[in-house]
């Protein structure tokens, strides 16, 4: 007989995390508990100048200050910030592999299950890549050919002690110290990161990816990336992330910083997979990240694209702060919250420089309880002579349990610009079902076609290959949605 | 924050009070006392800061003023308020007045302010069927005569019964700065009734109006309302719209054009509590100068209010460099069989409609005015006393005579 | 090939078919005329499968099984098609994506491996052809922004690809021009064969000029009052349905 509107839930209740599993390794971590005394540590370990930790202790002792935010439409219960360990490291990395044969066997093994085979995939994929695994990055790839065009791609505690010029003068220079608390927290424990450099006129020759993944139980990953695209240079750059199934929640609190000079683009994709929790909401990442891109130089370009299908949490707002002349940001995002998910997420566009322009794409849909929040803030300073933002925001629900939620904010300052915001929210509409039943197409199936519609305008601005990957992980995580 | 003069106010206007109802007025007194007038800290006064009134020092009450010399809407029934006491000889039904303000406890600072000095206001209470034959106009006449200006609470409440029809004009006429004016209107709506309601207001632009209207619709029953702001100097509308039962509709317009130094914010919070209930709200804003404009529109769908169908516009022209807008519309919605949709817009006039119009001659200030009123109109034209209209439009600067007649033969067809 | 029997259904509670009757066998065209309301689409519908169309007595049977107990899928799978009145639109998701998907489905339903990229693209423009739809039409989203008239003439295209047994058209005639209703005439008449048959639902006779059918019935109230060849169309068009209500 034909399937009631109700069992589009219970084909959604099931969702496998393949993702889920641990890697059985020997881990160097360092007991939970934060201190000034566990910052020395870890920036000892690090070998770190002087500096760096200076600015360690600034961010440490501005965060005691601080409280959690709570504006948020998220709710957990308290975090204890002294249960976390604020360091974890393969042990055999201990000395750092020069190469990748020099990398712990287990370590490819577990890349090689996440679909990430660092080693063909020199060969094959034509993607670079920074791996980051509990706190410490463990393989880059392709740095020989990067290395001809002049691009620097490293992980940034390398970076530290290779560049630390540029590391110096760009680091927290976009994301200050004590911006936020998460980001205060990040700044006095990051432990490792991406560092990418494109210098002048230099468009990056291939893709750039980092990809998370936390191991350990326990730990919290804190990692730091910063981009900086030189006058008229180019990069795209994608991020991954997994985690193992944990009953417990573990913190992730990162700080992405961008900076293009006149004429640099930068992209930013994600693909943000962390375990989400089980289906009563058990376990699961707290994704707390501050994201930020600074259009310094006239006619540049920050696009962020993102795809948040996992946490248990997820609370970011990748922005943009326009303050060249002529310079564009652009934001495309699709969240998928189910069984207890929830995400406050958005951005925000600071408009400072003359003819700044903004687009944002905010495509959410949530199932379950999931509970989703889209939260964005355009802002037109006096200064930002024809000033220009189209906001798109949709909602599709699936099932009467979930949420959906509009927070944005419009603040303008500059009559001569021009501001549309638009948002809808409806429910996949059951003749849009049958219609495709009727044309043989199963149910699951067509509820994944048209959520893949849905989301087209955000897939789009994705790097090919990645696209089809987002495409797929919206399908698993779809499964069981109807039926 | 220093609050000690409210408190010595309160001693003066509690002498005047029935001593029955001095322990409820302090009680009321102590919640406002304890939260102080609400600061940008709270994300519901994120625009709005309030702070400053603390220090200020209002009296309580306020003999001066005379009764405005104002021609009086025809067809039309009137209470009349001169600093918040009833003027009984210029009202044609002040039966309507009622002293008693049994408020129950305030849920936020202004709301308790306003309990605790409520001079009363209209009561507004239709039986079963029974229809207002005529519009009612509420006048709130502010004018200080004495040395430090005045401040007036007021606290009106419409209840109909089932099928129960009416319509209610609120106006504010303010001719002297410095004022506190917070006014509190409660509309109850039984199964079938229909309101419409206008509150409008042309405060002096030195002056502070704080208001709010609470609304619970019951099933089937219809709030056509309708803002519009053209003075005041620091000016807050909270609307709250409860919609309790199936079937409910509410219909907001709002209409804002803030003096040139003024600050206006409207927050309007639509609440789908039930299913198949329908919302519109639209507002449109002129600002200017150095003025400062909000609107924060909240529509809420609970669990359960399948069928909703809710849409809501905001549309801000502004105008100056040194003015504001400051637009969040907002959608919390935790039903999945739902219509919802919001938009704004900030923008200036429309260049091509400008290069237009001057292609027919028609250039400068005159092509802005003609725009101007037209985007106006979209709201003016909800208003269905054709005077009331035309005497609006005027004082908003967007008067063209021969199109509102237009436009009030197209209402009126 | 299909075999209603003392059919009754509901639709929001209320009784719409009560008690029909039809016989359609392979290589036959049907029409079914009828007023406004008398239940022709309902009919259409309790066979494709729609949710909240309950056959509440009778039987339905397709090649001998029971068909009322499938999932709408599975009864396009086993060869049912049915063009709709109002055709949906899908923002986002192309026409092709929609076509590519419902061609596997079927293919996988036959133990059929699915088509290669290339030989489904030269199926459709092939197929596109016939319809004289643009093949640029059919990447962008299923019928979002199409006419009326596109929006038929797609119905018959994705007919045409997908090829059933059993095609039921439920008033794709009305709102054409006469040029597009010949296109949509040449449609069905491309896949008539002696292993297909057709159920045209409509409302006018025009349709039949193009399509000559084997059997009219008229529906009324819910039920078939009756039957005939080709001369009962011509008669109802002459006389309107009002007679037979009266009757």
């Amino acid at each position: 007989m034909a399937t009631q509107p109700q069992d589009i839930q219970e084909l959604m209740r099931r969702r496998e995390y393949s993702a889920g599993f641990v890697t059985s390794i020997e881990s160097d971590t360092i007991a939970p508990g934060l201190s000034e005394d566990v910052i020395r540590l870890i920036s000892a370990r690090k070998q770190e100048p002087e500096w760096l930790l200076e600015f360690r202790l600034k961010a440490y002792r501005r965060w005691l200050k601080m409280e959690q935010p709570k504006w948020a439409q998220v709710h957990y219960p308290p975090i204890d910030y002294q249960a976390i360990s604020y360091y974890s490291q393969p042990k055999s990395h201990k000395d750092g592999p020069k190469s990748l044969d020099e990398v712990d066997p287990k370590l490819l093994e577990t890349y090689k299950k996440l679909g990430i085979p660092l080693k063909e995939q020199e060969m094959l994929a034509g993607v670079a890549m920074d791996v980051v695994f509990d706190s410490v990055s463990v393989a880059t790839t392709f740095k020989k050919k990067l290395g001809e065009a002049g691009v620097i791609f490293c992980p940034i505690s390398e970076a530290v002690h290779e560049h630390p010029d540029l590391v110096r003068k760009y680091l927290g220079s976009v994301v200050p110290f004590g911006d936020n608390f998460y980001a205060a927290l990040n700044s006095a424990v990051f432990t490792d990161g991406s560092f990418v450099f494109i210098p002048k006129g230099v468009r990056c020759p291939m893709e750039l990816s980092t990809y998370f993944r936390i191991n350990e139980r326990n730990t919290g990953q804190f990692e730091r990336t910063l981009i900086i695209a030189e006058e008229g240079a180019y990069v795209s750059y994608l991020e991954g992330c997994t985690a193992p199934q944990r009953d417990e929640n573990q913190l992730h609190a990162a700080v992405v910083e961008l900076v293009t000079l006149d004429d640099a683009q930068i992209k930013y994709s994600t693909v943000q997979n962390w375990y989400p929790g089980d289906e009563e909401g058990r376990g699961g990442i707290y994704n707390f990240v501050t994201k930020r891109g600074d259009c310094r130089g006239r006619r540049s370009k920050i696009s962020w694209t993102q795809v948040e299908t996992g946490s248990a949490i997820t609370w970011k707002y990748p922005s943009c702060i326009l303050r060249g002349d002529d310079s564009v940001g652009e934001f495309y995002s699709v969240a998928l919250t189910h069984h207890r998910q929830q995400a406050d997420t958005g951005t925000k566009m600071i408009h400072v420089g003359k003819n700044t322009r903004s687009t944002i794409v905010s495509k959410g849909i949530s199932a379950g309880h999931g509970q989703q929040s889209y939260r964005g803030l355009v802002r037109v300073l006096e200064s930002a002579e024809n000033a220009r933002n189209h906001t798109q925001c949709d909602s599709l629900l699936i099932g009467d349990r979930c949420g959906a939620h509009t927070f944005p904010y419009t603040e303008v300052r500059n009559p001569s610009a021009r501001l549309e915001h638009e948002a809808t929210t409806s429910k996949i509409a059951e003749d849009q079902l049958y219609y495709c039943r009727t044309r043989g197409i199963a149910e699951e199936e067509a509820v994944s076609m048209i959520v893949n519609g849905f989301c087209k305008d955000v897939f789009k601005e994705l790097p090919m290959e990645f696209a089809v990957e987002a495409g797929k992980l919206l399908a698993v995580s779809l499964e069981g949605a109807v039926g | 924050m220093t609050l000690a003069a409210y408190a010595e106010s309160f001693e003066q206007f509690a002498a005047g009070l029935p001593p029955g109802q001095r322990a409820a007025r302090r009680e009321q007194l102590g919640r406002f006392l304890d939260a102080g007038f609400p600061t940008p800290r709270l994300e519901a006064w994120h625009y709005t800061d309030l702070s400053a009134l603390g220090a200020r020092r209002f009296s309580p009450v306020d003999p001066g003023g005379t009764a405005p010399a104002v021609e009086w809407l025809a067809e039309t029934d009137r209470l009349l308020y001169l600093n918040g006491r009833l003027d009984r000889a210029q009202s044609t039904l002040p039966e309507l007045h009622a002293d008693d303000s049994s408020a129950a406890a305030a849920d936020d600072s202004v709301a308790a302010l306003n309990a605790a000095f409520s001079s009363g206001g209209l009561h507004l209470r239709l039986d079963r069927n029974q229809r207002l034959p005529r519009p009612l106009h509420v006048v709130a006449f502010g004018d200080t005569a004495a040395a430090s200006p005045g401040m007036v609470h007021q606290r009106h409440r419409i209840e109909l019964a089932e099928n129960a029809e009416a319509t209610v004009v609120f106006q504010f006429l303010g001719r002297s700065a410095g004022r506190l004016t917070t006014q509190v209107v409660e509309v109850s709506l039984a199964a079938g009734a229909k309101l419409t309601l206008y509150r409008l207001q042309n405060e002096h632009d030195g002056a502070t109006l704080l208001t709010r209207i609470d609304t619970r619709l019951g099933r089937d029953s219809r709030l056509h309302a309708v803002t519009i702001d053209g003075g005041g100097g620091l000016v807050r509308h909270d609307f709250n719209m409860l919609l309790a039962e199936a079937g409910a509709e509410v219909e907001l317009s709002g209409l804002y054009r803030p003096a040139p130094d003024a600050h206006i914010d409207n927050q309007t919070r639509i609440v789908h509590a039930a299913p198949h209930c329908r919302s519109r709200e639209r507002f449109k804003g002129i600002v200017d100068a150095k003025a400062r404009a909000i609107f924060v529109g909240k529509v809420i769908v609970q669990p359960g209010a399948q069928k909703t169908d809710s849409e809501q516009h905001v549309a801000n022209l502004l105008l100056s460099r040194r003015a504001e807008v400051n637009a969040k519309p907002e959608l919390e919605i935790y039903a999945d069989d739902v219509k919802c949709a919001h938009g704004a817009t900030v923008g200036q006039l429309d260049d091509s409609a400008l290069e237009y119009l001057r292609s027919r001659g028609i250039a400068g200030a005159e092509a802005r005015a003609l725009l101007l009123r037209a985007f106006g109109a979209a709201i003016l034209n909800r208003i269905a006393i054709p005077e009331l209209r035309r005497s609006l439009a005027l004082q908003l600067g967007l008067a063209d005579e021969e199109e509102f007649e237009d436009a009030a033969a197209e209402t009126l067809a | 090939m299909l075999e209603v029997k003392g059919l009754h259904a509901t639709v929001d509670g209320k009784e719409i078919l009560k008690g029909l009757d039809l016989v359609v066998r392979a290589g036959e065209v049907h029409a079914i005329m009828g007023p406004n309301g008398s239940g022709k689409s309902t009919l259409s519908h309790v066979i494709a499968g729609r949710e909240g169309y309950t056959a509440s007595a009778g039987t339905v049977l397709f090649d001998g099984r029971d068909l009322l107990e499938l999932e709408p899928e599975v009864r396009a799978c086993e060869g049912i098609f049915l063009g709709f009145q109002y055709p949906v639109e899908i923002p986002g998701v192309s026409n092709l994506t929609l076509l590519k998907a419902a061609l596997n489905a079927r293919r996988k339903h036959r133990g059929l491996p699915e088509i290669e990229a290339t030989d489904f693209l030269a199926w459709v423009r092939d197929r596109a052809r016939l319809v004289k739809i643009d093949p640029k039409m059919l990447s962008r989203g299923v019928n979002e922004g199409f006419s009326g008239g596109e929006k038929k003439r797609n119905e018959i295209l994705q007919m045409l690809i997908l090829e059933p047994r059993l095609m039921i058209l439920d008033e794709t005639d009305s709102g054409l021009d006469i040029d597009a209703l010949k296109i949509v005439a040449d449609g069905i008449n491309t896949l008539r064969s002696p292993e297909r048959a057709t159920i045209l639902v409509t409302h006018y006779q025009r349709l039949l000029d193009y399509v000559r059918p084997d059997h009219v019935h008229v529906l009324a109230g819910g039920r078939i009052v009756r039957s005939g060849g080709p001369e009962l169309a011509l008669e109802l068009e002459q006389k309107g349905y009002a007679w037979l209500e009266a009757a």
